[in-house]
């Protein structure tokens, strides 16, 4: 569907990270703004 | 005058989200008392190897920190034309090896075109380079770059013209040769929240058919966030990386492309 991201939150703090396009494969880690590191689940929004 | 170089001990402190807060990266380096190596800039002439040696032998674990922050200022990197090498060993005269980490901090803004700026490894650690425009406080962009192996070139390090526009990435070859851009890959936009950093990495396979040599990183925003960086890692991993972080206060459209050189 067009418009849709795969969205990035944090486990810790519960905000989101980063929005990524759906096909994207490059993303290898991410750090929140709460210091949590590579802890996050995706969910398509 | 001269540069301080001073030797710290870390606590195995290597990955890159550790690093990437910025509160620890601009601290003032920690100089111990009778651990201060001075070079006189001024005697360091164009081809010289610029040799640091710690005061101690490295351990596991070990930081070696450089500050550049006085004799080589604008003016020394000026009358450079060709390049310069960087040198690190420890007390014994040996290379800093696997176990040990080199942080190399540009305390002055760099608004000067390098020929090339070589640091010598040797071994294949990974060392982080930090620039820094302390002149216009902690606005500038940092880089942090990790070099696997052997030479690391840095040509036209951070060549700003103001204070957020200008920006230019830094280009680094670990074969020491200048390849023209052979292809772009990819571009795509991300939305990174504010305070966020994002390490990106694309394997070499996807769209080149040969080791990657060198790379480039581009990172596009509309408005130039305050605090943004990127780090490049070409080399034997048959991966190419950039980390991006977002201090700017708002989320920020950012998009990351490499453009890989002698593919």
């Amino acid at each position: 569907m067009s418009g849709q991201k795969k969205v990035y939150y944090c486990k810790k703090c519960g905000n989101w990270i980063i929005k990524a396009p759906l096909d994207d494969t490059g993303i290898e880690g991410v750090k929140c703004a709460c210091g949590e590191e590579n802890n996050f689940e995706i969910k398509t929004e | 005058m001269g540069i301080k170089h001073s030797t710290t001990k870390a606590s195995g402190n290597r990955g890159y989200a550790s690093e990437w807060n910025e509160d620890h990266i601009w601290q003032p380096l920690q100089n111990t008392a009778g651990d201060g190596y001075v070079v006189d800039g001024s005697s360091i002439t164009t081809g010289n190897c610029i040799k640091f040696i710690t005061s101690n032998t490295q351990t596991t674990g070990s930081v070696f920190k450089i500050d550049l922050k006085n004799s080589f200022d604008k003016n020394w990197w000026e009358h450079l034309r060709e390049a310069v090498i960087f040198n690190i060993v420890d007390s014994a005269n040996v290379p800093v090896n696997t176990e040990d980490l080199i942080k190399i901090k540009f305390g002055h803004f760099l608004d000067v075109t390098v020929p090339a700026i070589i640091f010598d490894f040797f071994g294949d650690d990974y060392a982080y380079i930090y620039y820094s425009g302390a002149d216009y406080g902690a606005g500038l962009a940092l880089h942090e770059i990790r070099a696997p192996s052997g030479y690391l070139y840095i040509t036209s390090p951070v060549r700003c013209s103001g204070l957020y526009d200008d920006y230019k990435p830094v280009m680094i070859n670990n074969t020491g040769n200048r390849k023209v851009a052979s292809a772009i890959y990819p571009s795509t936009f991300y939305t990174m929240n504010d305070g966020v950093a994002t390490r990106f990495g694309w394997a070499h396979n996807q769209g080149f058919s040969s080791r990657v040599e060198q790379a480039q990183v581009e990172v596009d925003t509309a408005g130039w966030p305050r605090y943004l960086g990127c780090m490049i890692v070409p080399g034997t991993s048959q991966i190419v990386r950039a980390c991006v972080w977002n201090n700017s206060g708002s989320a920020q459209d950012v998009r990351v492309h490499f453009i890989v050189l002698g593919a």
